[in-house]
């Protein structure tokens, strides 16, 4: 579906990434999990068509993505991690508003579904400046997945929102991808990872250091990958949260 | 392209009281300002002093014309007064109009009828006496035609045939010489506006450019929250984004500027018809800026900078302006 061939990226003269191959297959759930800096946003940011890669090709359905670039757009869902929304528009106003503005054909039904499912409206007459911090990010999925793309690219969408909004989405996320959906989630909750994903993809200063299947994770820490001290502090702290987890 | 239009024109209109500061202030200025303005205008006229002994209609026409003039303060007084003005400083030149001004322009003579009394501090009388000069010769050239026109047509009166005559003077004279000055690589006709409405309009248009980069505000505030990467992703380009904005700008600073139009059209009782030419090229001067404005934004990425470099620009337009 999306190939990446040695892809790179620099921002500001720096290097954010560097050389990075992976494939992204049709009905795939891939975690991205790094320390901060390590690359992970740049890197959904480049899938995404949001930002050029300085070097190195991707490919979607086999074409380069400068050749198709409107329809790689069409059928990609992306959820940055800043809530990127018209702040002064109330929440009833913000989707509809997002339905036209994209380039695909909306299904109201489609949306409706999405609405009830992330329990939106119950705050449908709110400015969206106006909504706490997890109402922004169930809409700011919300409007991500209006237009039912086939791959979504998701960067830490439950951040810094309560348990109950945390749910919500995350099961919304599972109803998604056994329908179908590829996901790449990036996330540093080991536990959400688990849960949703069944690849995984370390990175570190900008270089990919693991990828493989979450069970093998374990490879990880047994010495078979050179890693940061960092990374392996992330690792170790998210099984021990997972541990505990009942 | 609509859509967008609708959201980003949704989203200022929800910016209503903004909005509304923004078309009312320089309004307000102007009405403030205004009898400060006028006053100041009028102090920089050049003061001649006028002494009427022939006191004909001839030589009341004459005054009547050149108190018209904007660029001069004609003070009526006696030959006495006149001089004591001119060695004192008061005026610039005092003109005496000796007694038979009209007798001698109807029977078209050019003997010295009236006397110009100067100092050697005298510097912009020249001028007054051009206008002066030019209304006794309009006098004199009328008479004369009607002098000739009732020697032949006896269907004319003396009257009928100088009023005849005197209307190839209006509004121009028939024959005008239009002055073409060029200079350092431009070229510019003498345009006929007050200096008070040059000055109103040059307030109202730099305040409506400004008012177009103070707009560009969300332009980065959209950036720096990710809001235009994401358009860009989501409808697959942001062109139509970018031409929103500049068509909504482009019209919001164009309203900013209609009352200050609308305000001049009623306070100075000119024709629309005078103010079109000014209108269009207003227009043309926002929407050029806002096109550069444009360009400048997607090459500075910086909001300080990007301001410095408008707001150098405006500050540069403004001297040019001047």
């Amino acid at each position: 579906m999306i190939l990446v061939d040695k892809v790179s990226s620099s921002i500001k003269r720096k290097s954010i990434l560097k050389d990075v191959s992976m494939q992204i297959r049709e009905g795939d759930s891939i975690g991205v999990i790094g320390p901060n800096g390590a690359g992970k946003s740049t890197l959904l940011k480049v899938l995404a068509s949001v930002l050029k890669p300085s070097s190195g090709e991707l490919r979607f359905e086999g074409k380069p993505y400068s050749h198709n670039l409107k329809q790689v757009r069409s059928q990609i869902g992306y959820v940055p991690q800043e809530i990127a929304l018209f702040d002064e528009l109330k929440v009833k106003e913000q989707i509809p508003a997002w339905s036209r503005l994209a380039s695909n054909k909306v299904d109201t039904q489609h949306v409706n579904r999405m609405v009830e499912i992330l329990r939106l409206n119950q705050v449908m007459d709110k400015r969206t400046k106006d909504l706490s911090g997890g109402w922004k990010r169930k809409l700011n999925l919300c409007i991500g997945l209006l237009h039912e793309p086939r791959i979504c690219l998701l960067d830490e969408p439950t951040v810094g929102i309560d348990i109950a909004a945390k749910v919500d989405i995350l099961e919304w996320l599972q109803c998604l991808h056994q329908n179908g959906m590829t996901l790449v989630f990036i996330s540093h909750d080991w536990y959400e990872l688990k849960q949703l994903c069944s690849r995984m993809l370390v990175l570190d200063e900008g270089v990919k250091v693991f990828e493989g299947d979450s069970k093998h994770m374990d490879d990880l820490l047994n010495g078979e990958v050179e890693l940061s001290q960092e990374l392996t502090n992330i690792i170790k702290a998210g099984k021990a949260v997972n541990h505990k987890k009942p | 392209m609509g859509i967008q239009l609708k959201v980003q024109a949704l989203l200022l209109i929800k910016k209503w009281r903004f909005l509304l500061f923004l078309i009312t202030f320089p309004s307000l200025v102007l009405m403030l300002l205004l009898p400060f303005m006028s006053l100041a205008i009028t102090e920089s006229r050049i003061p001649i002093a006028w002494a009427d002994q022939d006191k004909t209609d001839f030589s009341k026409l004459v005054l009547k014309r050149i108190s018209e003039h904007e660029r001069l303060k004609v003070i009526p007084v006696t030959e006495m007064e006149g001089g004591k003005m001119v060695n004192t400083g008061e005026v610039e030149a005092a003109f005496i109009i000796e007694k038979g001004f009209e007798k001698q322009l109807k029977t078209g003579e050019a003997d010295p009828v009236i006397t110009w009394l100067r100092s050697d501090s005298s510097g912009l009388d020249g001028f007054a006496k051009e206008k002066i000069a030019a209304e006794a010769m309009r006098l004199m050239m009328n008479s004369k035609a009607a002098e000739f026109v009732e020697e032949y047509n006896s269907e004319f009166t003396w009257d009928k045939a100088f009023e005849f005559a005197d209307q190839y003077w209006e509004p121009e004279p028939l024959f005008r010489m239009d002055f073409v000055w060029v200079g350092e690589g431009r070229e510019a006709k003498e345009t006929t506006l007050k200096p008070e409405i040059k000055g109103i309009l040059s307030f109202f248009l730099i305040y409506a450019m400004g008012v177009g980069v103070a707009l560009k505000r969300q332009l980065f505030a959209d950036k720096e929250s990710g809001l235009y990467q994401r358009i860009s992703q989501f409808t697959g380009h942001i062109h139509f984004y970018d031409a929103s904005s500049v068509l909504l700008h482009i019209t919001v600073s164009f309203i900013v500027m209609l009352p200050g139009f609308v305000f001049l059209l009623f306070y100075y009782d000119f024709s629309f018809a005078t103010y079109t030419g000014f209108v269009y090229k207003t227009l043309i001067i926002l929407a050029g800026f806002q096109l550069f404005l444009l360009i400048l934004s997607k090459l500075i990425h910086k909001r300080r900078l990007y301001f410095a470099i408008s707001f150098g620009i405006l500050c540069a337009f403004f001297l040019f302006v001047h």
